[in-house]
This record gives C-alpha cells, sequence and structure tokens, in this order.
C-alpha cells in the first residue's frame, strides 16, 4: 500500500482539522452503572434461595438498601413490586430520615450497602439477620455474600458460597457459574 | 471459489438461457431475445475502506444505555448483564430496545446464540429479521439482507471487531473463514439498509458486525466437547490470564467436524467439512484507554462439488473439489478517551489467507488501518475518520479448470473518509447527516451522503425516517478473468445443429459502480411486557453488473478440425436497473418473569425482469423451568428465499431449487453445578430440505437434515 499516497494532502489535512474540532472535552454523565448494579440486586434475589425458615411478610422480599446515590435510588425505585420468584420485590431505602434503621433492618431479605456506608457496615455487622443477603459493593474491607466490584468497565461479581451454605442460603450453579475470581 | 465473473451467471444461464434457447431454437433468436435483453448481475463487492461502525455504533448505543433503566435492563438474560460494559454497551438485547437508533437495527447476544442451539455465527443470524440465511453445502452459506444475497453476502459488509472480513479479489465474505467459536462471541451487531455513510461502500444492503469477548482474567475457563449425530463433534476451550501489568492475555481455539450434506438426488455426499481456529488476545483497559491486540490462525477442509463447462469434451463436467485452506489475522487497536463522550482511535489489522483447491490456487493478503474521532458539541454528536485497505490477491488456475485471471496477482488499494453529525434539533427530534468519499483502484470515486431523522413524541414511541445513497465498488474479478465458459447450450438438431458454449470475457471497460437510493421509515413502540419494531424500505438500484453478448458466434474446430461448438462472446456490464420494497417486523415480550419470546418476520418483493416475493419468520421460545434449566423452542420459516431466485432470477434451475420450509430447533440448557452445564440440541426438526444453490458452478441442491447434539461445558 502506498501509504504516503493516501496520507497526503486534502484527506489528512480535512481529517486533522476536524479532529482539533471534536476534540474539545465535553463531560456527560452516564448512569448505566447505576441501572446495571440495580439489575443485578434484582437477579441476586431470583438466583438465590432463602432459608426455609425465613420470613417474608405478605409474600414481599424487602431489597433494602443504603446509598446516598440518587441514581441509585433512581433505579431501585423502577424495578420495585417487580415479581422476584415466589415474591415481590419491595425497594426500601435506609438513609430516610423518618424511620427507625433498626427496625428496618429486621425485615430485610437483601441488604446492600454501597461503598461509602462500608464503615457504616463495619459498626454495624451484629445488627444484620441471619436470614438477610448482604451484598457490598466497592473497596471494603467487610465484603457481604456478594460483593460487586467494577473493573475494565463491567460490574462483576464475586459470591462467598461458604457463608451462604453455612446460613442455609443456595445460590443457582448459574449464579455461580457467572461469578467472578477476585483479581489479584 | 468467490465471485468468479460468470460463474453467477452459470447458474442463471442455466435457469433461464437454456430453456430459453431450447424454446426458440436458433442461436439467432437466442441473441435476438436472450442476451441482449436478459441482465444477469454478478457477485461483486468492493474491498471497503471505512470502518466507522464500532465507534459510530458503540456512541449510539452509550447515548441510549443513559436513558436505560433496571426495570429495562431486567429484561435481559442475567449472563448478557454480566457481560455488559458499563460504559459502552446498551440495554438494548434487541434494537428493538435500542428505541433511539435512526436506523433498522438488531443485535444478537450470547445468550440469544445459546438460547437458538446455533453452531456457527451464521446459524445465529436467522434471529434477526430481514436476513436469510441457508445453507449450500456443509461449510458454504448464503446470507443476505433484505434480498441480494448469495454465497458471498453481496451488498452486506460484514466485519469482526472492526475488521472487514472479505476479500476484494472476488467481492465475498467467505463464511467459512469465520468459524469463530461461539463461546467467543460477546454479540452480533445486525444493521439492515445502507449504511455506507457512517461506515463504508459496500454496506448497501446491510452490516453484520461480529463483536467478540475480551479477555478477561477473572472469567473461568471454559471446556465445551460436544459430541451428535452423523459424527459430529468438536470441542472447544478457552482461558484468560494475568499478563503482567495491566494486561490480560486470553487464548481460545476450537476443533470441529460438520457432518457433509448429500444432494437431493443421491448422486453425491460430501465429506465431513472440518474447521478449527486458535487465537490469542491481548488487552490493556481502564476508564480512560482501550487496547487490544489479537493473532488468529484458523483453517478449514471441505470437499463440496462444483460442476464447469469442459471446453474440450464440450460437456459439464462434476467434480468434488478438495479444498485446503489456512490463514491468519494480526489486530491492533487503541482507544483513547479524552472525555466521556470524546475519544479518538485507531485500528489495523493485517489477514492472509492461503486456499489449495483442486482447480485453482487463491491466495491474498489484506492490510487494513483506521483512525477516527468521535466527540460531542453542544447538541452536535460529531465522528470523523479516514480508512485506507490495501488488498494483494493471487489467483492461480489450474490446468484442469477452464478460466483465467489476468493478471494471477494484483493488489488493488483503497482509502476514504467520513464525516457525520448527529444533531439533537430539540428534545424530541433528532437529526442525522452524514456523508463519505471513497476512493479505489478498481472505481471511480463514490460520494454517499445519508440524511436521518429520529422524532421521540413521548418515551414510548419512536418514528425514524431515512433516505440515503450507497454504492458497491467492483471486484477484481469482474474485470481480470478472461475465456470463462459460463454456459453450455446443447445443440437442438435441426435448427441449432452444433453446441453453444457462452464465453465471459472481462468488462466493457466504462466502469460504473452499481448504486442503491434508498428510503426508509421505521417505528417503535414499547409496552410494559414487550417492545415493537416495524420497517418499511423502498431500494432502487441503478448501473448494476450485467452481462451482454458480444460479436456473432464462431465455429470453433477440434483437433480433427471438425466442427466442435460455437463460441459466444459477452462481456459485463454496468447498466442494470432494478428495485426491490420489504417490510420487518421485529417483537420481543417477557410474557412472564420465566418465559421469553422473540418473534421477526419479514416479507422482500423484488422487482426486476418479473416480480419475486420472498418471506421469513423466526420465532424463539425460552422458559427459564427453574434457576438452572431452560428450555428453547425455535421456529423457522422460509419461502421463496433461494438467494439467487429472489436476487436475479425468476427461473427454476435444472439442479433442483430450495424448498420453502419450516423448521424447529429445540434444546435443554441445564446447569448441573457451577463447573458443568449440559446442552441437549436438536436441530433441523422436520423434514429434510434444500436451501440454497451455490450461484456460482451450481451442481444438485443438497439436503439439511435433522441433527441431536450433546454439549457438555466444564468451567473451572
Amino acid at each position: 500500500m502506498n501509504l504516503a499516497s493516501i496520507f497526503n494532502a486534502n484527506f489528512l489535512k480535512a481529517f486533522l482539522i476536524l479532529a482539533a474540532f471534536l476534540c474539545t472535552p465535553v463531560t456527560a454523565k452516564d448512569q448505566s452503572i447505576f441501572a446495571l448494579r440495580s439489575a443485578y440486586l434484582f437477579y441476586f434475589s431470583h438466583f438465590i434461595s432463602w432459608p426455609e425458615d425465613a420470613e417474608f411478610d405478605n409474600n414481599n422480599l424487602n431489597l433494602c438498601a443504603l446509598t446516598d446515590s440518587k441514581n441509585d435510588r433512581f433505579q431501585l425505585k423502577t424495578i420495585e413490586n417487580k415479581t422476584a420468584g415466589t415474591h415481590t420485590l419491595k425497594i426500601v431505602f435506609l438513609d430516610d430520615e423518618n424511620f427507625s434503621t433498626e427496625k428496618r433492618i429486621d425485615t430485610c431479605q437483601i441488604l446492600y450497602i454501597s461503598e461509602e456506608h462500608s464503615n457504616w457496615l463495619k459498626n454495624n455487622t451484629s445488627r444484620i439477620g441471619k436470614h438477610t443477603l448482604l451484598i457490598t459493593e466497592g473497596q471494603t474491607s467487610s465484603p457481604g455474600f456478594i460483593h460487586l466490584y467494577t473493573e475494565n468497565s463491567k460490574l462483576k461479581f464475586e459470591i462467598d458460597n461458604r457463608k451462604l451454605i453455612d446460613l442455609n442460603f443456595k445460590a443457582s450453579s448459574k449464579l455461580l457459574r457467572l461469578s467472578r475470581k477476585r483479581a489479584p | 471459489m468467490s465471485d468468479v465473473p460468470g460463474t453467477k451467471i452459470i447458474h442463471l444461464a442455466r435457469a433461464i438461457l437454456l430453456p430459453a434457447a431450447r424454446l426458440k431454437g436458433t442461436t439467432e433468436r437466442l441473441i435476438d431475445t436472450g442476451f441482449t435483453t436478459m441482465n444477469y448481475p454478478l457477485l461483486r463487492k468492493s474491498a471497503l475502506l471505512i470502518s466507522l461502525f464500532t465507534a459510530t455504533h458503540s456512541l449510539s448505543f452509550a447515548s441510549d444505555t443513559s436513558k436505560s433503566t433496571a426495570a429495562d435492563l431486567i429484561e435481559m438474560d442475567f449472563e448478557e448483564l454480566v457481560n455488559m460494559s458499563v460504559e459502552v454497551q446498551s440495554a438494548g438485547k434487541n434494537l428493538t430496545r435500542a428505541m433511539d437508533l435512526p436506523y433498522a437495527a438488531f443485535v444478537i447476544s450470547a445468550s440469544d446464540i445459546q438460547n437458538s442451539g446455533s453452531q456457527s455465527i451464521v446459524e445465529a443470524l436467522r434471529l434477526a429479521p430481514g436476513v436469510s440465511v441457508n445453507q449450500i453445502s456443509a461449510g458454504e452459506w448464503a446470507v443476505g439482507i433484505r434480498g441480494v444475497g448469495g454465497r458471498f453476502s453481496r451488498f452486506v459488509l460484514v466485519m469482526v471487531d472492526g475488521r472487514i472480513a472479505y476479500n476484494s479479489a472476488f467481492s465475498g465474505v467467505n463464511w467459512d473463514e469465520l468459524n469463530i467459536p461461539l463461546q467467543e462471541i460477546d454479540h452480533i451487531e445486525i444493521i439492515r439498509g445502507p449504511n455506507a455513510a457512517a461506515w463504508g461502500a459496500n454496506a448497501v444492503n446491510g452490516i453484520i458486525h461480529i463483536i467478540t469477548r475480551q479477555p478477561d482474567k477473572t472469567r473461568t475457563a471454559e471446556l465445551d466437547v460436544w459430541g451428535g449425530s452423523s459424527n459430529r463433534a468438536g470441542m472447544s476451550v478457552s482461558k484468560s490470564f494475568a499478563a503482567g501489568g495491566d494486561w490480560q492475555l486470553g487464548v481460545a481455539g476450537h476443533v470441529t467436524q460438520i457432518d457433509g450434506l448429500e444432494t437431493f438426488d443421491k448422486r453425491y455426499e460430501e465429506p465431513a467439512h472440518k474447521t478449527w481456529r486458535t487465537s490469542a488476545k491481548l488487552t490493556n483497559a481502564d476508564e480512560n484507554h482501550s487496547t487490544n491486540i489479537a493473532f488468529e490462525i484458523f483453517g478449514a477442509r471441505q470437499s463440496p462439488e462444483w460442476s464447469w463447462v469442459d471446453y474440450n469434451t464440450v460437456q459439464t463436467r462434476f467434480s468434488p473439489i478438495n479444498e485446503k485452506k489456512t490463514g491468519w489475522v494480526l489486530q491492533a487497536s487503541h482507544q483513547q478517551n479524552i472525555s466521556s463522550s470524546t475519544y479518538w482511535k485507531v485500528r489495523s489489522s493485517l489477514d492472509r489467507s492461503d486456499r489449495e483447491t483442486d482447480l485453482y490456487d487463491w491466495d491474498s493478503l489484506n492490510l487494513q488501518v483506521d483512525a477516527e474521532v468521535v466527540g460531542k458539541a453542544g447538541d452536535h454528536l460529531l465522528s470523523a475518520g479516514i480508512n485506507t485497505r490495501s488488498t494483494d490477491s493471487t489467483i492461480a488456475i489450474k490446468e484442469n479448470f477452464s478460466m483465467a485471471f489476468v493478471p494471477e496477482q494484483r493488489k488493488v488499494n483503497h482509502y476514504g473518509i467520513f464525516v457525520s453529525d448527529v444533531y439533537q434539533v430539540h428534545s424530541k427530534l433528532q437529526l442525522t447527516l452524514s456523508a463519505r468519499l471513497d476512493r479505489s483502484e478498481l472505481s471511480e470515486t463514490n460520494i454517499q451522503p445519508s440524511i436521518r431523522a429520529l422524532w421521540s413524541p413521548d418515551k414510548n414511541n419512536r418514528f425514524w425516517f431515512a433516505a440515503s445513497q450507497a454504492s458497491s465498488t467492483p471486484s477484481r474479478a469482474i474485470l481480470d478473468i478472461s475465456n470463462v465458459p459460463y454456459a453450455l447450450i446443447p445443440a437442438q438438431q435441426p435448427a441449432q445443429p452444433f453446441p453453444i458454449i457462452l464465453i465471459l470475457d472481462g468488462h466493457t471497460g466504462d466502469k460504473k459502480d452499481t448504486q442503491l437510493k434508498a428510503l426508509e421509515l421505521g417505528y417503535r413502540k414499547t409496552f410494559n411486557t414487550f417492545n415493537f419494531d416495524f420497517t418499511l424500505f423502498d431500494f432502487k438500484y441503478s448501473d448494476e453488473v450485467t452481462a451482454v453478448l458480444t460479436g456473432e458466434p464462431e465455429l470453433v474446430l477440434d483437433e480433427n478440425f471438425m466442427p466442435s461448438y460455437l463460441r459466444q462472446s459477452a462481456l459485463f456490464e454496468n447498466s442494470q436497473d432494478f428495485s426491490s420494497t420489504g417490510a420487518e417486523i421485529s417483537i420481543h415480550a417477557s410474557l412472564t418473569d420465566y418465559w421469553s419470546t422473540q418473534f421477526s418476520l419479514s416479507a422482500l418483493s423484488v422487482e426486476k425482469t418479473e416480480t419475486v416475493k420472498s418471506s421469513n419468520a423466526s420465532l424463539l421460545n425460552s422458559i427459564q423451568i427453574n434457576p438452572d434449566i431452560r428450555l428453547n423452542f425455535w421456529l423457522r420459516y422460509s419461502r421463496g428465499y433461494d438467494d439467487t431466485a429472489s436476487a436475479f432470477a425468476t427461473n427454476t434451475d435444472i439442479y433442483g431449487t430450495a424448498d420453502n420450509y419450516l423448521i424447529a430447533d429445540a434444546s435443554i440448557n441445564w446447569s448441573l453445578s457451577p463447573a458443568l452445564s449440559l446442552d441437549f440440541i436438536a436441530n433441523n426438526i422436520g423434514e429434510k430440505h434444500g436451501e440454497a444453490l451455490r450461484e456460482e458452478f451450481a451442481t444438485a441442491v443438497m439436503l439439511v437434515e435433522p441433527y441431536a447434539l450433546l454439549k457438555a461445558r466444564f468451567s473451572f
């Protein structure tokens, strides 16, 4: 290929001028991570079986979230009342000012703790019931049964299956197969 | 061999001309009424220069992603979510859900491929509306979008990770070279309609872009082993490693044996088609950049049967051609993000294939270099790029085969430039203006403009309209072939005492490019549990390649100086006009939280010498019986989709025709444990049927048979 002829004159000039024009920095918020994370939480409710003695008030499965993110809240609300197996998914935000956090934790079948609240988790682990599926995210010294993290632009999760089995939860084979090994 | 000029019309000549000749009875009348008035389009595609598909497409998707909610995403299979990139990919398992694209598009995900039970990339393409996929032989397929298909996917731009996957020497996509293991497919993007302005010449009727998975050291290694009826067997493996620093290495490979097909008259049964491929990929990516390097080696062996006219015996010869192919691909790309919506990208690939057969040897070396930049400025989303491609091919015809390439070796350079502006006029109206300029050493300079409008009256409804022009540049094969005997017309006493051999001898020299002017109209609507996508199109083609007779027939004497046959010469010419209209419907529904279904229906009418209508439909149901067991049932219907017939001809062929068929595929995916899953697959359930004839060197149509397969996947 005669590269010289290809990159000659007009084509290259036109491209460079346009490129310079286009490289003006701009910003835009990408919310897809929030949508993805909420969708993951929904699917965890599908692919995990709770212990037989776990109780579900009115057949509701309460997904409690401790997060400051408006995007998280918006996305989680979009899956409220969806059917999760034989249950109806209910979203409960734990940082609501008008409720007792302690009381709410008792009724959580799933408890999602965002990264910014990992310190809260460190101090309140004992308050989490044995029938609550703890899900954490990001950098934390206290990862939950399921831990979410982002790597190479993908949202991944790892499962502590030993802990799940000890507490009589059961993760489906498919979920376990799709979980990732934590990068060294 | 792909797109040998004249070979396409061997079949057509047999289909149309022979009966005409028999009826007319004389050579003179044949010439008067046949060749000068009938048009014989040929397969042809030019090499394409700019490949901005990924950049622009990804950006379009990214735009859509920002509007996706978790409620949208949970309609997808969880496996798809896990493989989804946070930043660049969309919620759209099907583009029916990607509401804001001003063109007809469809995405086949890795989960779709698994649920369909497909055993190759081409089989999975049947899920998409407007795409016709028909099997010719064990390793040959006729794939088309909105008609004009054929073995080499005429007018369809096929890419793998941005690398253009066709050889301009013969203007064809060799699907047997795309033997990528299915577990390495991330998804397949299909754009119907001309998107030449955005993605390059030859994206005339559509684009098929195969996106492969990138190495991921956290992903479990996989070993697939399968076996089934009729000697089907194979295995594939993939594993990723940390490769030092931020680099990750992925290796994958497969060895597959597919049973050969048998002709409908049981005269010939192919031996098994054997194929293999191995790849190594390196990737280094973070939120600011992505660098990928890949090297692949592949090979295939097959023995389809061909026919051709033998000058010496003045007979049509039939023979299996034993074909051995090897090749490799080296590809590298780098994307640098300047901001969340602005980036530049460079990509380069070098690929080589060597094909050795009993009739010819064909070697090709292709170099592709692209550069592109995408950015946002106010309400404008702008993109631009340059692209170069060099194709060096050598076709050496062996003594026992009757044709010639002159010169045997030729290098062809192509280059182009592209600009596009997606302008958000206001909150409910988006305009996309784009144009590209292409130059090819085999062709004239082409400008391909397009304008697209997207109207969003509310969040659940979208209307889009597009007017565009696209062109396809000629292949070497159109220009360089000579002395090709593409049809034999037997003698008919007393009016025609000698047989006639029609000889194709090159091009008239007036090299125009086939042009398409297209109008498209689309509508999308989403409901709570399903979405709906409808498209209408009207295509007008001009300056298509045809063959015209030149001069008078000449009497050829044999070695004893006795009259042997009449030699009638013909040349290619760009002078044919034709049109097509059609409609496509695509529906995806989540009937319950455990039952999803996707349906597509396509209808096409091609106006040429007469009207040819064709249609196909697909209905895939997936039922999640429990978290670890999924049942899939896929019904496929095809009518009139003999690609040759639907695209060019209306007459039946002496070697049989493609059948209309209704076929079912069924499979069960069972995750026994995190380390083992099983797929029970039964495909082509129904009567044996013929799907397509090879349009070049055709022989009797081959029958596609039912088969069963058990596949075990080990994860470790």
